[in-house]
């Protein structure tokens, strides 16, 4: 990781960077909640597969569906 | 039914040959595995960056979240540069959060070492790198690491940065260039004096400590005899 820097010129301290900057290591379960966190937006979201998504034909339609069903008296 | 469907696509790892552009590409079609993928390969890194400027786990954690959200949120808009890196962006991404959440709160840089470990230190600052104890067991240190990463939050903004892209991001100068708006060898120029301000500011530190030890101890044996002329 250190080539760039000539011999005796810094090795000990780029030794020092790299440590102090590649810890800690993150809590074994913040990754997994992080990613549970992305993965519920996803579900909901606009990386949803194509086939998935709404076309806005598919929105117009469900528009005038929802409008129906809020008026709708049985 | 849909939350199945995407957990079932979710990676059980990291898919370490993809590159980052194929992932970007691939997260942007709508590939919940792609964008999981680039998750898995840069969180710790997004991590250990906000833990470094705050010094704190809970605001790392949140803050590392909270980039991924953001860099979802407006991963339709993104451009990935030719062969570079998903990270700089997250990079970017993370530090705005942490501007906006830390701006009081200074690192802490207050430590304790003791003169063995203060000899190893000055001989890795020395270069001296087969000295007494390990230099793996000097840096592995938790008080060590706590004083040079307070050392680096002190530097000037472009040499901080620097060490981070290169130490922190594993950047090559070539990925560094854009993102400093710099040339090769101008990167390459600012990596060795940051090296050597961060050389300089760690030996000021170990100074302040070697004193404070020193005057610690000074005052412990005035106590002692003082409790002994008491009794006498």
């Amino acid at each position: 990781m250190s080539d760039e820097l000539e011999v005796g010129d810094g090795q000990g301290t780029a030794l020092l960077a790299r440590s102090a900057l590649t810890t800690p290591l993150p809590p074994p379960d913040a990754e997994a909640r992080s990613r549970a966190r992305v993965l519920s937006r996803i579900d909901g979201g606009d990386l949803r597969p194509r086939a998935l998504r709404e076309t806005p034909g598919q929105a117009q339609w469900l528009t005038r569906l929802r409008r129906a069903l809020l008026f709708w008296k049985p | 039914m849909f939350l199945g469907l995407m957990t079932a696509a979710w990676p059980a790892e990291d898919e370490a040959g993809s590159e980052d552009a194929d992932l970007v590409a691939r997260a942007q079609r709508g590939e919940s595995d792609a964008f999981a993928a680039l998750h898995g390969r840069y969180y710790s890194r997004v991590y250990r960056l906000a833990f470094l400027k705050t010094n704190n786990a809970s605001d790392a954690e949140d803050i590392a979240s909270e980039t991924f959200m953001r860099a979802l949120a407006k991963l339709p808009q993104f451009r990935l540069t030719p062969g570079g890196s998903f990270y700089p962006w997250l990079h970017r991404i993370a530090v705005n959060l942490i501007v906006d959440t830390c701006r009081q709160r200074p690192p802490s840089g207050i430590v304790s070492l003791d003169a063995p470990l203060i000899a190893g230190m000055r001989d890795l600052l020395a270069d001296r790198l087969d000295g007494g104890e390990s230099p793996q067991e000097i840096v592995e240190r938790h008080e060590v690491q706590q004083l040079v990463r307070s050392a680096i939050a002190s530097l000037p903004d472009d040499q901080g940065d620097v060490l981070i892209y290169r130490f922190l991001g594993e950047l090559s100068l070539r990925e560094i260039v854009p993102l400093m708006h710099r040339s090769e060898a101008a990167v390459k120029s600012l990596l060795h004096r940051a090296t050597v301000a961060l050389r300089t500011e760690i030996a000021r530190r170990l100074d302040a400590v070697e004193r404070l030890e020193q005057t610690r101890g000074a005052g412990e044996r005035r106590a002692k005899e003082t409790q002994h002329v008491g009794r006498a």
